[in-house]
């Protein structure tokens, strides 16, 4: 077994006691990333001799007695919306191919501060438009698990190079589900925060209002010990929140657990696949033995969800897209004749179809005359879905559903019917709305693929989530 | 045909003197002469940046709007207006849309002889863009300017004439000078204008379809476009047309006449909407009471105290523009308290200090100099015409204590007599005074010349043309 398949405390206990160096564990990572990179297609980019020099940097420092932090050498992988200085940053477009990030994001600057080592860049789709991969300019990302299933998306590159080994953990983010729902389909744990409570500076915005960064990995310790890092205030995004962060290892070293409450909205239920049904109860079986308490809550502007979040994202992203004008940087179409046969070449060329599809969905839903119906009409919606939140929370500690309502497709099997792919995201888009912090748990299997569950906490109550989370790995895996 | 009414708008826009830019850490330098030198990702507009807010900036246009007596918004935000131009890097411009800092509110302003007043529609914070220079063959960006803060001031359809425009364009610029927040140089970009006009009927309480002037770089440009577009206007509702829908043109100094612009730019539709990525901001009664405190005394609050305390409002307008003149002014018109000396000061500020100031940049002499002379010609111990020449001899002599100690010596030690020196120097200068008498009017001068020289400036020109012309009728 490659040595990326350990855990970061074992890691870090291994690099200590020089039973592998950091040059090992990171050559462990090249390796698996060219023997199984080529199907998966995991990677947009990866930066082998940048990784080995600060490997060997690490490795230095360890043989001089000196002491290294708990992810000083550890490899990650970053989701290529992500900027890291110097590296690549297409976002999955076509558009960016030719940019090369000029600045860390604040994620990247407080990883590499405390000595993570970035690997490369991970596929999604572009923008992170989409929960498949399919809609990346630079093709799929294989599932792992089944080469013939998508790994999930937009973070399907993070997800997949996490779940395949190729990396100790990787840094997604999430607008819609696009962390939770690769993590289901690769059968990891992935972290939605709340809104806010990681610096969004330096991720290629989607929705504004949407977006979080967070860990996705292959324990909740691991999720844990990233969070504690890239969590906080950060003096360059004016939505991320101040006030102290939890200590979220020490959170999870608390073994007194008081029993906890947990929620079953029913809307999420209905209709479901009996296996999935089945598989979810088992999991809420694993809680109650555990002294969980289980009960059916009602989250009654659900089926609104997806309606709402659909114009608001669209809303948002047609905005934040607009940069992406060809003048400054990216794909600049060749001899333009005017200023709008400039921007028309460079978009048409830069841009693929769910991009272009859902910057003309945001436009119109911000153009007059239609902007009550649309954009101001799902911001009210919003605000109820806040709602049946806060009051479910008065009464319960935690929410509990299914992450997808299925496990990773086929691929090509939805991507020509959008409506279809959309509403793969009904289970995920609520949370996002509400800005709750949320986490994928794999908690079972649905022919041989990973199958995962979404534990929820009220606002900003990262620690609860991680906690659930912890229990119910370690009692599944006992 | 009726009387016409001529009826204006401004939007001016003025950019604020803040150590940053309005959403970087960027320096604020728009002049910049090396281009593209303070810039960074985020002015640049570049993939992932954030803008964060400018908090002075924010601060500046609240004292703004309290001075203008707007209502000050508890609760503010931030909106995106969205289109496209290579000049505006994110493809939208950070704005104010529905809730902007300052609501209502009013300036007073002064006009030749009369107080005119406009009534402000908002006050609101944006952001500026870059500067696009167009070479022959292409265009190039200079993004020293981007996201540099922007203040929008909106004026309600209260101006009736282009000189009225222009008299409320100079008093917003003596008001932002005074609040410090700008130096509002229109040559400079500082402060910007676009007006819109339209005609009515005297009379008539409807507004018509306005025309919009936009590229006016300077108070002649703004003055000169808006009386273009009147008697255009005019001439078409002579003609009894009239527009019939809202137009954009663009002045052309050069040209001196306006031309529209293409339907394509001015059909846009900015699809605003708010801005995620700025939170909410919340004003106390408190914070605005303690900001405002910091409001320095204004030009247009002193000058209505002047015009309470009858003096004369043309001749203060004179001296209003200039900031250091008139804060000169004011400080010993305070220690003033006749309406006499009063108006003596303002005699001298108008003109020779106000000269002085203009070459100098100085005022060269102390408040006790002053108004020693003032105390002098208000005493009638020394003709005005003599303190005035003592002020502009300022500059040479830099002393103007010492031309008065000297002036009172002299004029105790000799005791002249008027009389007696014209009559020492048309004795002197016979020559000259034969020539007068022969018919050589234009020698007269010279005359005088020579008395005031011999009297160092004690007699007023008049007194002594009028002594000269008593004695050589003697003479004759």
């Amino acid at each position: 077994m490659s040595l990326s398949f350990l855990s970061i405390e074992e890691l870090h206990t291994g690099l200590k006691a020089r039973t592998f160096t950091c040059r090992e564990l990171i050559t462990d990572c090249l390796e698996c990333i060219k023997e199984k990179d080529g199907e998966i297609h995991a990677f947009l980019s990866v930066y082998p001799e940048q990784a080995l020099k600060l490997a060997d940097a690490v490795d230095k420092k360890i043989q001089a007695s000196e002491k290294i932090g708990l992810l000083e050498g550890i490899p990650f992988s970053v989701k290529d919306v992500i900027l890291v200085e110097d590296m690549r940053a297409t976002g999955g477009s076509k558009m960016l191919e030719p940019f090369i990030a000029p600045y860390d994001a604040t994620v990247i600057k407080r990883l590499k501060e405390v000595g993570a080592i970035v690997i490369g860049k991970t596929n999604c789709d572009a923008y992170g438009f989409g929960s498949s991969t399919e809609n990346s300019d630079f093709g799929v990302t294989k599932n792992p698990h089944d080469l013939s299933k998508v790994a999930g998306g937009s973070s399907g590159g993070s997800a997949a190079s996490v779940a395949a080994g190729m990396c100790v953990f990787s840094l997604g983010e999430d607008t819609g589900g696009s962390i939770r729902q690769p993590s289901a389909f690769c059968g990891i744990y992935g972290l939605k925060v709340s809104y806010g409570r990681v610096s969004r500076y330096g991720s290629i915005a989607y929705a504004s209002s949407f977006d979080s960064i967070g860990p996705m990995a292959r324990s909740t310790r691991d999720v844990a010990i990233v969070l504690s890092v890239i969590a906080g205030k950060d003096s360059m995004d004016h939505t991320s929140i101040p006030g102290l962060v939890p200590d979220y290892i020490a959170e999870l070293k608390a073994t007194e657990l008081k029993s906890k409450r947990i929620g079953i909205p029913k809307e999420y239920f209905s209709g479901l696949d009996a296996t999935m049904t089945k598989i979810i109860n088992n999991a809420l079986d694993t809680f109650k033995k555990e002294g969980y308490e289980i009960v059916e809550i009602s989250l009654p502007h659900t089926k609104y969800a997806i309606a709402a979040y659909y114009l608001l994202v669209t809303s948002e992203a047609s905005s934040n897209l607009a940069r992406l004008d060809g003048v400054r940087f990216g794909y600049q179409a060749p001899d333009p004749t005017s200023i709008e046969d400039l921007y028309k070449r460079s978009r048409s060329h830069g841009f693929g179809p769910e991009v272009k599809r859902r910057v003309m969905l945001g436009s119109f839903a911000l153009s007059s005359g239609y902007i009550d119906a649309y954009y101001k009409r799902a911001q009210k919606v919003r605000t109820l879905i806040r709602e049946d939140f806060r009051k479910a929370f008065e009464t319960v500690d935690l929410i509990i559903t299914p992450t997808s309502p299925f496990p990773a497709f086929t691929i090509g099997e939805k991507v020509n019917d959008p409506m279809t792919m959309y509403l793969a995201d009904v289970f995920t888009v609520g949370f996002s709305l509400a800005g709750l912090p949320t986490i994928n748990v794999p908690c079972g299997t649905m022919e041989h693929l990973p199958v995962g569950m979404q534990i929820t906490a009220p606002y900003l109550d990262e620690t609860s989530v991680l906690q659930a989370a912890s229990v119910f790995e370690q009692a599944h895996h006992k | 045909m009726e009387e016409l009414e001529t009826v204006i708008g401004l939007e001016i826009h003025v950019e604020l003197k803040t150590a940053s830019k309005m959403f970087c850490a960027c320096k604020n330098d728009p002049m910049c002469s090396e281009p593209n030198r303070n810039v960074c990702p985020t002015c640049m507009g570049m993939v992932g940046t954030l803008p964060l807010l400018n908090k002075r900036a924010f601060e500046q246009t609240v004292l703004l709007a309290h001075a203008m007596k707007s209502t000050i918004a508890r609760h503010t935000k931030w909106d995106r207006k969205s289109y496209f131009y290579p000049d505006l890097p994110k493809g939208y411009q950070i704005s104010q849309y529905d809730l902007p800092i300052g609501l209502g509110g009013e300036l007073i302003f002064p006009l030749n002889d009369s107080l005119r007043s406009v009534r402000m529609n908002r006050v609101h914070l944006e952001e500026d863009a870059a500067k696009s220079l167009h070479d022959t063959d292409r265009t190039l960006i200079d993004f020293n300017r981007s996201s540099v803060p922007l203040m929008e001031m909106v004026t309600e359809p209260d101006l009736r004439s282009s000189e009225e425009a222009k008299a409320l364009l100079k008093a917003i610029r003596r008001l932002v000078k005074d609040l410090g927040i700008s130096d509002a140089d229109m040559e400079k970009g500082q402060m910007r204008c676009d007006a819109s006009v339209s005609l009515r009927r005297v009379g008539e309480d409807k507004l018509y379809p306005r025309v919009e002037i936009k590229n006016l770089n300077s108070f002649r440009s703004v003055e000169n476009a808006l009386e273009y577009q009147r008697e255009k206007l005019r001439v078409e509702w002579l003609a009894g047309t009239y527009p019939t829908m809202a137009s954009t043109v663009l002045w052309d100094d050069d040209r001196a006449s306006t031309f529209p612009m293409r339907s394509k730019e001015t059909a846009a539709d900015y699809r605003y909407f708010p801005e995620p990525d700025i939170p909410v901001v919340e004003l106390s009664e408190e914070a605005i009471g303690l900001l405002v405190k910091e409001i320095p005394p204004l030009r247009k609050d002193v000058f209505a105290k002047m015009l309470e305390d009858g003096m004369e409002m043309t001749k203060l307008v004179s001296i209003l523009d200039t900031a250091e003149l008139f804060w000169s002014f004011e400080s010993h018109y305070r220690r003033l308290d006749s309406k006499l000396k009063r108006d003596t000061l303002l005699n001298f500020y108008m003109a020779e200090v106000s000269l002085l100031v203009k070459s100098t940049a100085t005022i060269p002499f102390s408040t006790e100099e002053i108004l020693l002379l003032v105390e002098k010609v208000e005493d009638k111990a020394m003709p005005i015409s003599t303190a005035k020449r003592f002020l502009s001899s300022c500059v040479k002599q830099g002393d103007v204590a010492r031309s008065i100690t000297e002036f009172e010596t002299l004029s105790r030690t000799t005791k002249m007599n008027l009389k007696d020196i014209v009559d020492n120097v048309l004795s002197d200068d016979s020559p000259l005074v034969d020539q007068y008498i022969a018919g050589e009017e234009k020698v007269f001068q010279a005359l005088v010349g020579r008395v005031m020289r011999e009297t160092k400036g004690m007699f007023g020109g008049e007194e002594v043309v009028a002594v000269i012309r008593e004695r050589l009728e003697t003479i004759n």
